[in-house]
């Protein structure tokens, strides 16, 4: 059977065509998801900054602190009086296995970590990875910069790295001490 | 080929992964879990679903000549859709199978269907090998991811199967495990078909 032969024009009219169709559709699809997409991201992110702060956290203020040419956006987590009983901070490091490990840190008011939870990152499974566990980070529990030293112990410092896992280990306190590093400068600053 | 045919060809004799060699990328990385199978294989069947019928439909319509930029506008509409709908709706799946989603555009079995099938075939027929080859190639990463699975993570669909004692190959979960498996799973098939033929 003979393909039949198409003029010039016709074919710029039926790729014209085909692509209007799919711009439409796209444009329809994209209205109708893009409540939903924005109600997922900020579920996960209150999600994510309830872990980090203590249970007695009722309301969650974020504030832009400026230091050093960049933003940092601080969450304050304050309780049924607004008390302030903990901070949220979020932390990258471009040197993990992989690439980014983006860090959510919940910092107690007297500057120590209470915990934190990692948002991305493309470690290996099994080994960078247990950054994620609860082996590897029970022991920043109630550590700050002023009793504790945020490298692996390779590197004369106090955190036991992960088997096999220096690098993403070595990234892991590099976000988690640049944490506390910038919380630090934020109370100088004086709030 | 009947139309029966049309389906069952892309659940064994022409299965997609195993024996066409098609969309191996997503396949092989996805596959580190067997819950994955059931999200990348939804998506995957959506669009080829989608694709093989606008594209059937325009059949008469598409000049020769300009076919493969107007297959790739199908599909990736379809692919962008899968994307926002999962990202707004099931935002766990979304996260869960990442970039993967948008490179389904370039997942070869829609493409390939495209060319060698949809473009030539009514839609009936364009139905049914969508079907085939989608549920195929589910079937092949439920395969593919519970293997991984289970020798690299001890768990099945995230259920203890091994205890926590047992030492896992983590190597099962990373790039070489998946060609280690997805070569002896078509060593497997190539046996069992030898052996068919036997009889």
């Amino acid at each position: 059977m003979a393909k039949k032969e198409f003029s010039d024009f016709q074919t710029f009219v039926i790729l014209t065509l085909v692509c209007i169709g799919a711009a439409a559709v796209l444009a329809g699809v994209y209205f109708v998801t893009k409540e939903p997409i924005k109600k997922a991201e900020a579920k996960e992110k209150e999600e994510a900054l309830l872990f980090v702060l203590p249970p007695e956290t009722k309301k969650i203020e974020p504030e832009i602190f400026s230091f050093e040419n960049s933003e940092f956006e601080i969450h304050k987590g304050k309780d049924q009086g607004g008390k302030i009983v903990g901070y949220a901070l979020q932390t990258a490091s471009q040197n993990g296995y992989g690439g980014e490990i983006v860090f959510l840190v919940g910092i107690n008011p007297q500057g120590t970590i209470r915990t934190y939870k990692i948002m991305s990152h493309k470690e290996t499974p099994g080994l960078g990875d247990n950054l994620t566990k609860d082996e590897f980070k029970k022991q920043f529990i109630d550590k700050g910069l002023d009793n504790f030293k945020f490298k692996v112990q390779k590197d004369g410092g106090d955190v036991e790295a992960i088997t096999a896992a220096t690098i993403s280990s070595r990234a892991g306190c590099e976000a988690l001490e640049q944490a506390l590093t910038i919380f630090r400068e934020y109370k100088k600053a004086g709030k | 080929m009947g139309l029966g045919s049309e389906f069952t060809k892309g659940l064994w004799n022409r299965h997609p992964i195993f024996r066409l060699l098609l969309g191996l990328c997503p396949a092989l990385a996805v596959s580190t879990r067997a819950i994955n199978a059931i999200g990348m294989g939804a998506s995957v069947i959506f669009v080829l679903l989608g694709s093989n019928v606008v594209i059937s439909l325009l059949r008469k319509v598409v000049p020769d000549r300009v076919r493969i930029p107007i297959f790739i506008v199908v599909i990736s509409t379809f692919v962008t859709v899968v994307d926002l709908t999962l990202h707004g709706f099931f935002p766990g799946i979304h996260k869960a199978l990442g970039i993967f989603i948008p490179l389904i555009v370039v997942n070869c079995i829609i493409l390939g269907r495209a060319e060698a099938f949809a473009q030539k075939n009514p839609l009936i027929g364009a139905i049914l090998d969508a079907l085939g080859m989608g549920l195929g190639f589910t079937w092949g990463l439920l395969v593919l991811g519970s293997i991984r699975e289970i020798l690299g993570a001890g768990t099945l669909f995230g259920f203890r199967v091994f205890s926590e004692d047992m030492p896992c190959s983590i190597v099962m979960i990373l790039p070489a495990g998946a060609f280690l498996s997805l070569g002896f799973l078509m060593a497997l098939m190539n046996k069992i078909e030898h052996m068919k033929r036997k009889t």
